[in-house]
């Protein structure tokens, strides 16, 4: 199987402030001679902005989609993976939905079209097998954290639900020891909700991080954008809040990137607030 | 309008399962998903649901877990446009993205970061190319309309 020359799907939140999640995957498939292309004239997935206006959502969705005609499209969010895959297998199921989304598309030029969506996890997976690593993450016991929106939804994803193994089988592949159950390891992150109740947000991402310590796990590996967030850089305001304990937490294009041998700043390690220094010592 | 989720309230038998999943009942006793679906089923929704059906965390385990494919996430999801199309305010957070929707095709403005060496970086400072002029005047017209309701 191979998932060579896709095109890129950035989105909003890689692009426009968790640069580390761009910088690091641009430095990955730069890496792997991957020869990805970038996704000329992409918006926003729509995914946030569902519950304000479907129809919204659904446009945005289609015509990101219809870009990549029928090559394949990886995505770096979870996020917009959810919004890409739940918006093909709408249009699949629901004539109505179909045709409208013709018509919308129509005006803008666009013929709608079924690319293969790729999440960044499958992709990398599938990259990385049968490959040496340099630099193997040795004495590391780390812990996934997928996000809820890479796994559950109604759409068919690439692991399953209720317990999925590829980020876990990427760690062995980086020579890490894979924690493969931890309590609390499929919740959420609580980032949706720092739209609407930050405390509850908080609480969320809180609960998160205490349970993957007392689980004795050198770190947390995710590859969301928004999980990353969650989980990474409010490590300051939850231990002030909350009292929350802290812990190295690494996307994943950069714990692939660190056994990769690739350098921090080309990995945007500058970037993460956890005390990644306790991952990173004796590794550069 | 057509359905733009897979919810089936109708099959519902209220097992629960999705409150026992669900990420928010754990901290807020009043929301449970089985209950919103039961109210919906039943024909008492309108209006009484507009608030509490924000603090979904859209983290799907109740789609995942209901046995009947309910889907009660893609059910709270169109109570929430249900709401802010009946002019129920909805969080601040959401106008600010429909507005950078709106005049940049992004839900989020680029901002300057500043990294733990306390150095400000920026897409340029990074070498990352320039976000500008991704889209056509015509996006922005079937935002606007979809917006207003027009298409």
């Amino acid at each position: 199987m191979t998932f060579s020359a896709p095109f890129v799907y950035w989105g909003c939140f890689a692009s426009t402030k968790q640069y580390c999640v761009e910088v690091s995957t641009r430095s990955l498939l730069r890496a792997l001679g991957t020869n990805a292309r970038e996704l000329e004239g992409w918006s926003c997935c729509g995914h946030p902005l569902k519950g304000v206006n479907p129809k919204l959502w659904l446009y945005l969705a289609s015509r990101n989609l219809s870009l990549a005609g029928e090559g394949k499209l990886l995505t770096v969010c979870n996020g917009c993976y959810l919004s890409l895959k739940e918006a093909q297998h709408l249009i699949r199921s629901n004539d109505e939905a179909a045709s409208w989304v013709q018509r919308v598309l129509s005006m803008e030029g666009l013929e709608y079209r079924e690319p293969e969506v790729l999440h960044a996890v499958e992709f990398f997976n599938n990259e990385l097998k049968g490959r040496e690593v340099a630099r193997p993450l040795k004495d590391l016991r780390l812990g996934a954290h997928y996000g809820c929106h890479s796994i559950r939804g109604s759409f068919k994803g690439f692991d399953k639900a209720t317990n999925p193994g590829m980020i876990e089988d990427i760690l062995v592949m980086l020579g890490a020891e894979a924690v493969r159950e931890y309590p609390g390891r499929l919740d959420c992150c609580g980032a949706t909700l720092m739209a609407v109740d930050p405390d509850i947000g908080f609480a969320l991402a809180s609960g998160k991080i205490t349970q993957s310590r007392e689980a004795g796990l050198d770190g947390l590996v995710t590859p969301c954008p928004y999980c990353f967030e969650m989980l990474d850089s409010r490590q300051d305001t939850l231990a002030e809040l909350k009292g929350t304990p802290s812990i190295p937490v690494l996307l994943l294009q950069q714990a692939i990137g660190l056994a990769l041998a690739i350098d921090r700043r080309g990995l945007g390690l500058n970037f993460n607030m956890s005390p990644v220094g306790q991952i990173l010592k004796d590794r550069e | 309008m057509f359905k733009t989720g897979f919810e089936r309230p109708e099959k519902c038998f209220q097992c629960g399962r999705c409150t026992s999943s669900c990420t928010i009942s754990k901290i807020l006793v009043d929301y449970r998903p089985n209950r919103i679906v039961g109210l919906v089923r039943h024909g008492f929704s309108e209006g009484v649901l507009d608030k509490i059906v924000w603090n979904c965390a859209r983290c799907m385990k109740c789609v995942e877990y209901c046995p009947q494919k309910v889907a009660p996430a893609d059910l709270i999801s169109n109570l929430q446009y249900r709401a802010a199309s009946r002019g129920s305010a909805f969080p601040e957070a959401y106008v600010e993205m429909m507005k950078n929707l709106s005049e940049t095709s992004l839900a989020f403005r680029q901002v300057d970061v500043t990294d733990r060496d306390f150095e400000v970086c920026n897409r340029m400072s990074m070498g990352l190319p320039p976000l500008t002029a991704r889209v056509k005047a015509k996006f922005f017209e079937i935002i606007s309309k979809i917006s207003k309701g027009e298409i």
